[in-house]
């Protein structure tokens, strides 16, 4: 770790970087779990209430949320002050919380937790409860503490969802897909309509999505369809809800390049197994490098001509991330030591500045550099797109 | 300048012995702070004939641009008085309430405006959090009083409230000033008692500043809710308690 650092950053003196080993001194971190709650139930007419600080509304606005200067949504920050933790003013809350419903006369309200309140023990599902029966609505109860990553909100979030408002219903007619885990944190809009499209051209009927362009109604309709496909790890909680729920299989990846027709193949075995298809990478010293959410790494990695190493820090399977990869785990002296024998990294712009002398080629991730790189996101989906931008230059580097 | 915070087991006497010496040093001509940091705000009540105090966490939270005139009560004998208090058992976060009073004092600059020379700590029993070793930490009390009687929970308590004053060591926290020795039980256990006393003090190295002898002077005092030394100044625990008061300020007073 000592030696890579050095080649690496060659900024502070080697004592320095024992001192940070393990802790994150360049990368910033990924959109946190409040963020991710809100994104999730962001189109569904409830209201979302994060027991924090008044404040820690910004980051998600200004940085983790491209809707929210577009299309309005109930989002609300408690304004939990120092001296309503100490002295356990739930009932500011519950009032605040009844007070913000009347206003906005939501389908239902979700109530999720930040730092503060879950080192005091606040007792969220008791006053979720007490707001149910006050309210008459259902009122989520999100068990955040802003401590993990968007991918634990979003699934908590969307598992507390589906709970609430599927059923067991009879399956369409024609074979259908649903997508799960669409979030703006992981997926831009025009990946996601190239991916409706692409379901379509499989032959399949397209189900609902979880959770872009959508309505509450569309959510209870999930059951509906024969079979889901899952984009990211922050879904795998909404999914497997459904296989318990109504024996609905899923299919884990995104259809990138090559692993397109796999993927398709997964799809119609699915729908007619009801078998589902898990997603599975080995790493191996490679030349390749993927940083990301593990889902769209081990999809990446599996279009690829070469061997690659996968690299996440956010929550996934232990199933998923094998080998040499590394998964669930928030270490940069992995990645360097990863990137020390690879040649190429693929993954969000940040993660250049832990190799500057290696290419990188740029997938902006929004959970995980915001804005910054928004005008430079595309399109991984699109087959022109990911010639141009990926497999040419890997060419380059092969021909290298 | 008198630092010192009182800190032992629950119900073993602190809020007692804190409020005798408190009468004992405002006696001796000081001017004392007396600061009950527990969340049941039960330290200063001997000082006002039973009465509470407002605990001036419950002020903050209705203004908090609190002046300090309003954060404080004044004693008969002259001694200021607060309570921190609390939240309602069960809920919020008591520990950072001492925290936020211990703040609001040093930002209010209690001690120099009112001119005190004592300031006496009464810490709850169980210190199980941050803010319970506020009260110790730099730049409040000096010094730790741990009052402790022989019985195997107490010197439980003992050993562990000195383990952490001696990890803090390095934080330039609080110096462990000794032990003020509650004396317990019937007239067989009491030797016992004392001896096991002396050598968990012995082991600490650290002296025994007092023995507080079992009496019914002050079970009675506190049936009359006021100090002992308001209600029998005469008596032989009365000079004990004035002993105590002057080893206290004489040792650590500087």
């Amino acid at each position: 770790m000592k030696e890579t650092s050095k080649q690496t950053t060659g900024k502070y003196p080697e004592n320095i970087m024992d001192a940070y080993a393990d802790c994150a001194t360049y990368l910033p971190s990924y959109a946190s779990d409040t963020s991710g709650v809100c994104s999730a139930l962001y189109e569904l007419g409830g209201l979302t209430v994060v027991h924090d600080a008044s404040g820690c509304n910004s980051t998600y606005s200004t940085f983790d949320e491209p809707r929210w200067f577009k299309q309005e949504s109930a989002i609300v920050i408690s304004g939990l002050t120092e001296m309503d933790a100490i002295m356990g003013d739930d009932q500011k809350l519950i009032d605040n919380c009844i007070e913000a419903a009347h206003i906005y006369s939501p389908n239902f309200l979700a109530l999720c937790s930040s730092p503060m309140p879950f080192v005091i023990g606040t007792d969220l599902p008791a006053i979720g409860a007490e707001l149910e029966e006050r309210l008459g609505i259902p009122v989520l109860v999100i068990p955040t503490n802003g401590i993990h990553s968007y991918i634990a909100g979003c699934g908590l979030a969307w598992e507390a969802l589906l709970a609430r408002f599927c059923q067991r219903l009879p399956k369409s007619p024609k074979p259908s897909i649903n997508i799960l885990g669409a979030s703006p944190l992981d997926i831009e809009n025009n990946t996601l309509s190239h991916l409706c499209a692409w379901i379509r051209s499989i032959g399949f009927q397209l189900g609902a999505c979880l959770a872009l362009h959508t309505s509450l109604e569309d959510i209870s309709s999930l059951p509906k369809a024969h079979a889901n496909l899952v984009l990211s790890s922050s879904a795998l909680p909404a999914a497997r809800f459904l296989t318990h729920l109504c024996d609905q299989p899923s299919v884990l990846g995104l259809p990138i390049g090559s692993f397109a027709p796999i993927l398709k193949e997964r799809l119609w075995e699915a729908v007619t197994t009801k078998q589902s298809f898990g997603l599975t990478h080995t790493g191996s010293e490679a030349p390749l490098v993927i940083a990301g959410e593990a889902i769209f790494c081990a999809s990446l990695a599996t279009a690829l001509p070469l061997p690659s190493v996968l690299y996440s820090p956010l929550e996934c399977p232990p199933t998923l991330l094998l080998g040499k990869d590394s998964g669930g785990v928030e270490d940069e002296s992995k990645i360097q030591s990863m990137m020390a024998t690879a040649s190429v990294l693929m993954g969000d712009p940040f993660y250049q500045v832990l190799a500057p002398e290696k290419r990188l080629l740029a997938i902006p991730h929004r959970a995980f550099s915001g804005r910054v790189f928004a005008k430079d996101m595309w399109n991984i989906l699109d087959p022109q797109a990911f010639q141009t931008r990926i497999l040419n230059p890997l060419r380059e580097e092969i021909a290298c | 300048m008198l630092s010192l915070a009182f800190y032992g087991k629950g119900g073993i006497g602190k809020s007692t012995t804190c409020t005798n010496v408190a009468v004992a040093l405002a006696r001796m001509g000081h001017t004392v702070l007396h600061i009950g940091c527990d969340p049941k705000a039960d330290s200063v009540r001997a000082h006002f004939h039973g009465e509470a105090i407002v605990p001036l966490l419950r002020l903050l939270h209705t203004n908090p641009n609190l002046p300090l005139e309003e954060a404080i009560r004044t004693s008969e004998e002259g001694i200021v008085c607060v309570e921190t208090g609390g939240p309602t058992p069960g809920l919020g976060c008591a520990g950072r309430g001492i925290g936020m009073v211990l703040e609001y004092l040093a930002r209010t600059q209690a001690v120099q405006k009112l001119g005190i020379d004592c300031v006496l700590y009464d810490v709850l029993g169980d210190v199980v959090c941050g803010g319970f070793s506020m009260p110790m930490r730099k730049g409040f009390a000096r010094h730790v009083a741990i009052v402790s009687s022989g019985e195997a929970m107490a010197l439980y308590a003992m050993e562990n409230i000195a383990k952490a004053i001696s990890n803090f060591k390095s934080r330039g926290y609080a110096s462990l000033a000794g032990i003020i020795a509650i004396e317990r039980g019937d007239a067989t256990i009491r030797p016992l008692a004392q001896q096991a006393l002396e050598a968990a003090a012995a082991k600490l190295e650290t002296p025994i500043l007092a023995t507080i002898p079992q009496s019914p002077l002050v079970f009675a005092a506190e049936g009359q809710h006021s100090p002992l030394l308001t209600c029998y100044p005469e008596s032989p625990e009365a000079a004990v308690y004035r002993d105590l008061a002057k080893t206290l300020f004489e040792r650590f007073g500087n």
